[in-house]
């Protein structure tokens, strides 16, 4: 079926990490290019049967100095985790070793580059206008049996527990029992970046307790240290009893220092209400509907 | 790293200059816009499809259009001795390669508006890009 939102282009952004070196985001970046090649062999027929795929990254980097170099000299033995993050899409390729070429042509108009380049037999992780919290998005399992869904953590205090879902098509909702004012819950995505992009978090929400309340929805930007650099808080939703439906934040964000996770945060206004959430999402770009990875 | 729009480097160079010992440097004149200072990994595929980069092959190529006998004889004297080569950019920084002998190749074509070509290359095999050819701060 023809759809345009299933047509993906712009630009991207590219940063590298490893468990050694940390996180690494190079800055102005000329090109970036992810590409898939067949291995293939030809049968007697004339038929060329593939095998397996190699997937190639490549980026020319334009800030071709010595601090850059060393950056990529130190990670040249160091298998990386390279994040590829665009206006509305995210790739990600784990466990490659990158590869420095240099190019300095000495013509106007033409940057010094020094690129970049990795392949793995491994597909990239790519997440185009798709829900960056995966299946968790969706607060169906609880692995530990804790009361929170896999992936979700309690901001402070609270009571959390597993309930039959209140949206149409059923499976579970996470409810939540406030004990102080912003109780609530949240997950961290890594996704590197340091330019500006919009974000947007939703979650469908139901009230449960008793009373009109409110619920709030938070984005953070940390550092990778885990430090918080940002935080950008949406309006409170005030919520009849019993009422459901879909809240959202929509954020700009403009990054101060280099971003290595967004922490989406789900919080309820007063302590000792309750509130349940399912399809939660955190997108690039613009609200759309929910997806369910 | 913040984006630094300083740390992009650009432009035509302004000069192109040989030593036989990095301390003293001969003027080659005037060049063409295609000189070039490259750096290529040497890459080895692994077992799971990686490709790790073991070392790499610098490149220098520049085009002379001072084709007279004294240029000529500077570059044929770094064709047996090896030579320092510093290019200078427009914006004044400068890119020194080292360790190289240089070759030539002339390309005299008599049409109007090409001048006679001095093509000066060399090439060394280093482990990382700035042992090859010095980079900016």
């Amino acid at each position: 079926m023809a759809n345009p939102l299933s047509i993906y282009s712009g630009p991207g952004f590219v940063a590298f990490d490893d468990p050694v070196n940390g996180l690494f985001l190079p800055g102005h970046t000329g090109e970036i290019n992810i590409e898939g090649e067949p291995r293939a062999f030809e049968a007697m027929d004339g038929n060329s049967m593939p095998l397996s795929m190699l997937f190639k990254f490549k980026a020319g980097l334009l800030q071709s100095n010595q601090a850059q170099l060393d950056e990529l000299i130190s990670r040249r033995v160091q298998k990386q985790t390279i994040y590829v993050l665009g206006f509305e899409s995210m790739a990600v390729m784990k466990n490659v070793y990158p590869s420095g070429a240099l190019k300095r042509g000495f013509k106007a108009g033409e940057g010094h580059l020094l690129s970049v380049e990795a392949q793995t037999g491994v597909e990239a992780d790519v997440y185009n206008r798709e829900n960056l919290f995966d299946a968790d998005g969706s607060f169906e399992l609880d692995g530990n049996s804790d009361g929170l869904a896999d992936g979700w953590n309690k901001i402070a205090t609270g009571t959390a527990s597993i309930v039959a879902s209140f949206v149409s098509g059923g499976g579970n909702a996470q409810q939540f029992l406030s004990v102080a004012g912003n109780d609530g819950i949240y997950k961290d995505v890594v996704m590197p970046f340091n330019h500006d992009l919009t974000l947007t978090l939703s979650v469908n929400a139901k009230n449960v307790s008793g009373t009109t309340q409110s619920m709030v929805l938070e984005l953070q930007t940390l550092n990778a240290a885990g430090g918080v650099i940002a935080t950008y808080t949406g309006t409170a939703e005030s919520f009849t009893n019993n009422e459901i439906r879909r809240v959202s934040l929509n954020q700009a964000v403009s990054p101060a220092a280099d971003v290595k996770t967004v922490r989406a945060r789900i919080k309820i206004v007063t302590a000792n209400k309750t509130f349940q959430w399912d399809q939660a999402q955190l997108e690039l770009g613009q609200l759309t509907d929910y997806r369910e990875n | 790293m913040a984006a630094d729009a300083t740390k992009i480097f650009a432009g035509p160079a302004t000069k192109v200059e040989t030593s036989p010992d990095g301390s003293t440097w001969t003027d080659l004149g005037f060049m063409n816009a295609n000189a070039e200072i490259d750096f290529e990994a040497d890459k080895t595929e692994l077992m799971d499809g990686n490709e790790l980069q073991v070392s790499g092959l610098g490149k220098v190529s520049v085009e002379l259009v001072q084709t007279d006998s004294a240029t000529l004889g500077i570059i044929k004297g770094y064709r047996t001795s090896k030579a320092y080569l510093r290019v200078t950019s427009v914006d004044a920084k400068t890119y020194q390669v080292s360790g190289i002998y240089l070759s030539q190749a002339v390309k005299r074509g008599f049409k109007g508006g090409e001048p006679h070509t001095l093509i000066v290359t060399g090439q060394r095999r280093v482990v990382n890009a700035d042992d090859w050819v010095t980079f900016p701060a």
